[in-house]
């Protein structure tokens, strides 16, 4: 579903943030993305919906090419940045409209899933209200039903923990799985090693742009716990 | 098509607060979000209603020369370097560094609507600065001349094509100048120094220009040529409203293509631009020594560093000193007796004048304006220091006086050389507009207090499109202008007047500065 294909990215500068990356993720796969800061998690992302341009590799979404055909690419996959820059002046509503509208969410299921989703993160009472009065949690519910209502073949998600109480990551890796069990694959960075080693059945450890592991969590983690090999990986 | 209303619906609920209006459930915010609306009507019926009697006064002195469609060519030239001068340094933010960039880009939009979006975003907000000047244009030309339908129809379209090319030229320009500056180290300085500089150069060629309008009654149309001469589009949109067929036609062109071309590249390097202007220096520095300063300095050096971070607050507010200086330096080489002569005032009756118009000048670089907003969602970083909210009210006020009572101070050094006016309009010329500077100062403060606005997505929406920004830019051209009006014409006694306007700056300041102490700090810790 998502396949990095020697992908490498060098900023104007000459700072090399992504060195020869390669990895797949397949569908039904919950694929976790680790690294420490700076480690170029999120320009792979980025490069990976179409925020970044890049001339180094090749980068793939259903088989097809993110830079050949961007707009193809987009139609099925979500993306949740760390800090979801939502419109503070829309109400929750409004937003997830706007992005059923551009995605062509047909009424019948926009209704039925955003129902489902707002029950889900208990939203159904505070859709109405301004994005701009919603807690840092309320904005990060609104973006993950927002991604959620045009039932994406590819949900990325940068860091998509942070700032979710304890039931909404609950709720949250609930319907990763659910989502995965239907066929679709999720990637996503996170530092939290815990929930990775617990959600992912894969993992990809990436080190100053490298990769310097990668493949099913029990073989990448072995004997040991994921947060030992993650410092010995990152240590060496 | 679908996807690109999708995209300007967006961003037309954000415009001047409306969706907040509708849907928001605090009834206080609902009252501001009510007298932010009220108050922008009643700036733009002002500045409509002034530019209209300007318009109509000169329509009359063109109908009497026999050609009075003059005043709809002057519109177009007005319009334009309104849009050149007001969207340059704004253009890139909104075109290629806008804060959803991301979301927006992870979206299955193709990259030329995304562009073509923000340059409708960009061309909408200055048709409403185009439309205060072709609008009032256009019905002063109605009164003096016949017209029917068919004009006010053509004069509709070309109003609504007229922004395109000046549009254009300004985010080429921007982009350029962008694009340099993050060529160099220190980026921000090299693009504050080319902003200044081309602003500077837009206002002095439409200062330049105004002896040419003004001399219209005396030359007529061979003036109208060289006007013409300079942006032939003016000829084109005059000479298209009054129904000629072909100039339309060149009109349309020349506005559409220009702008089509500029979407296409826009388009195409939108992301390298993107990912070049808002690049960080990959370069590594040292930290530099630790430096100990008392809370009041810190506080100060942090309101000079957040000043400097930003391209567009500095070049929208260091202009006042900037051309009060160089009205200072232009003063001691023109030649005063020819031009106060042409004027028929006497050089001494100048002095009185001047402060005022330093005070105009100062007033439009009133960096406490939006100095609250530009906290933006930080503001919570601001309000847990242990400093009160007077010595944060203190740290910005004193950057705005640090740019203006120095520029102020060598300014009238130099007009009292130039002027050699009596001591105490020398006085006046030193004091006057340093106590309005203090005024205006604070009352931005207040201002931005009163309305402030912390979720906006470019620094352009507090800086230059904030409400507290207008009033405080509007309030003290009108505040500034009225005694330089009766001093002018002599209605009551220059220094009287002077010395009721100091009177009335020094104690509207200590108002104010009581009333930020008290309600201002409550104020600035609900913020």
């Amino acid at each position: 579903m998502l396949a990095f294909e020697n992908f490498s990215k060098t900023y104007p500068g000459g700072k090399r943030a992504v060195d020869r990356l390669s990895l797949s993720v397949d569908a039904g796969d919950i694929y976790g993305f680790i690294g420490h800061n700076g480690a170029g998690k999120t320009t792979a992302i980025r490069a990976a919906v179409g925020a970044l341009g890049f001339e180094e590799g090749e980068i793939r979404i259903g088989g097809m090419s993110v830079r050949e055909e961007p707009v193809a690419c987009k139609a099925i996959t979500a993306y949740i940045p760390d800090n979801p820059e939502l419109y503070d002046y829309l109400t929750g509503m409004q937003y997830i409209n706007f992005i059923a509208d551009v995605f062509g969410v047909a009424e019948a299921e926009r209704q039925q899933r955003i129902a489902r989703y707002a029950a889900a993160f208990e939203m159904e009472e505070s859709l109405g209200g301004l994005i701009g009065s919603y807690s840092h949690g309320m904005k990060q519910k609104t973006a993950l039903i927002a991604a959620l209502v045009h039932a994406p073949k590819l949900l990325i998600l940068d860091e998509p923990f942070v700032g979710l109480d304890p039931k909404a990551s609950h709720t949250l890796k609930g319907m990763m799985r659910e989502l995965c069990d239907a066929g679709a694959a999720i990637f996503f960075s996170t530092h939290v090693l815990e929930v990775a080693e617990k959600l992912c059945n894969k993992i990809a450890i990436i080190k100053n742009g490298r990769l310097v592991a990668a493949g099913e969590t029990g073989t990448v983690k072995g004997d040991h716990s994921l947060e030992d090999v993650f410092m010995e990986l990152i240590d060496a | 098509m679908k996807k690109l209303l999708y995209l300007l619906r967006v961003d037309a609920l954000g415009v001047l607060g409306v969706n907040r209006l509708r849907h928001g459930s605090d009834p206080a915010q609902k009252r501001k979000a009510v007298g932010g609306l009220v108050l922008a009507a009643f700036v733009a019926v002002c500045l409509g209603g002034t530019a209209f009697l300007y318009f109509y006064m000169m329509a009359g002195a063109f109908a009497a020369l026999g050609v009075p469609e003059l005043i709809l060519g002057i519109a177009a030239v007005a319009g334009a370097l309104v849009t050149v001068i007001t969207s340059f340094v704004s253009a890139p933010n909104v075109l290629f560094t806008f804060r959803d960039f991301d979301q927006v880009f992870s979206l299955p939009i193709p990259v030329r609507t995304i562009a073509l979006s923000r340059l409708l975003k960009l061309m909408l907000r200055n048709l409403l600065f185009q439309g205060a000047v072709l609008v009032p244009a256009a019905v002063a030309y109605g009164l003096h001349a016949d017209v029917g339908a068919a004009f006010v129809l053509r004069c509709i379209l070309l109003a609504l094509l007229s922004p395109l090319l000046p549009i254009t030229i300004a985010a080429a320009l921007g982009t350029l100048v962008a694009k340099i500056g993050s060529a160099f180290r220190r980026t921000n300085g090299v693009r504050i120094a080319l902003s200044l500089a081309l602003v500077l150069a837009a206002m002095a060629l439409s200062f330049n220009m105004q002896p040419i309008i003004e001399g219209f009654e005396d030359i007529g149309v061979q003036l109208a040529e060289s006007l013409y001469k300079a942006y032939p589009l003016a000829r084109w949109f005059a000479e298209a409203a009054l129904g000629d067929g072909s100039t339309f036609v060149l009109f349309t062109l020349a506005s559409i293509l220009p702008f089509a071309l500029f979407a296409w590249l826009a388009a195409r390097y939108m992301r390298p631009l993107h990912a070049v202007l808002t690049a960080g220096t990959t370069q590594k520095r040292e930290a530099g020594a630790v430096r100990v300063a008392s809370m009041r300095h810190a506080l100060f050096l942090r309101e000079v560093r957040r000043y400097l971070a930003s391209t567009i607050y500095v070049t929208n507010t260091a202009v006042g000193p900037l051309l009060l200086l160089a009205a200072g330096v232009a003063l001691l080489f023109v030649d005063l007796g020819s031009i106060t002569q042409e004027m028929g005032v006497p050089i001494p009756a100048l002095a009185p004048m001047v402060p005022y118009l330093a005070a105009w000048m100062l007033g439009m670089s009133t960096t406490t304006a939006s100095s609250i907003s530009l906290e933006g969602k930080g503001i919570d970083q601001l309000k847990v220091l242990p400093v009160s909210a007077t010595s944060v009210f203190r740290a910005k006020l004193s950057l705005h006086l640090a740019l203006t009572l120095p520029a102020q101070a060598v300014a009238a050094t130099l007009f009292t050389v130039a002027l050699r006016p009596a001591f105490s309009e020398a006085v006046l010329l030193y004091a006057l507009p340093a106590a309005f500077a203090v005024f205006a100062g604070l009352a931005g403060l207040w201002l931005n207090l009163l309305h402030p606005k912390f979720d906006w997505k470019s620094e352009t929406e507090v800086v230059k499109q904030g409400l507290p920004m207008f009033v405080t830019v509007f309030g003290s051209m009108l505040f500034a202008g009225v005694p330089l009006v009766l001093t002018l014409t002599g209605a009551v006694d220059a220094a009287l007047v002077a010395y009721l306007f100091l009177a009335l700056c020094i104690a509207g300041s200590l108002l104010l500065w009581r009333s930020l102490c008290g309600k201002g700090a409550r104020r600035f810790a609900a913020l």
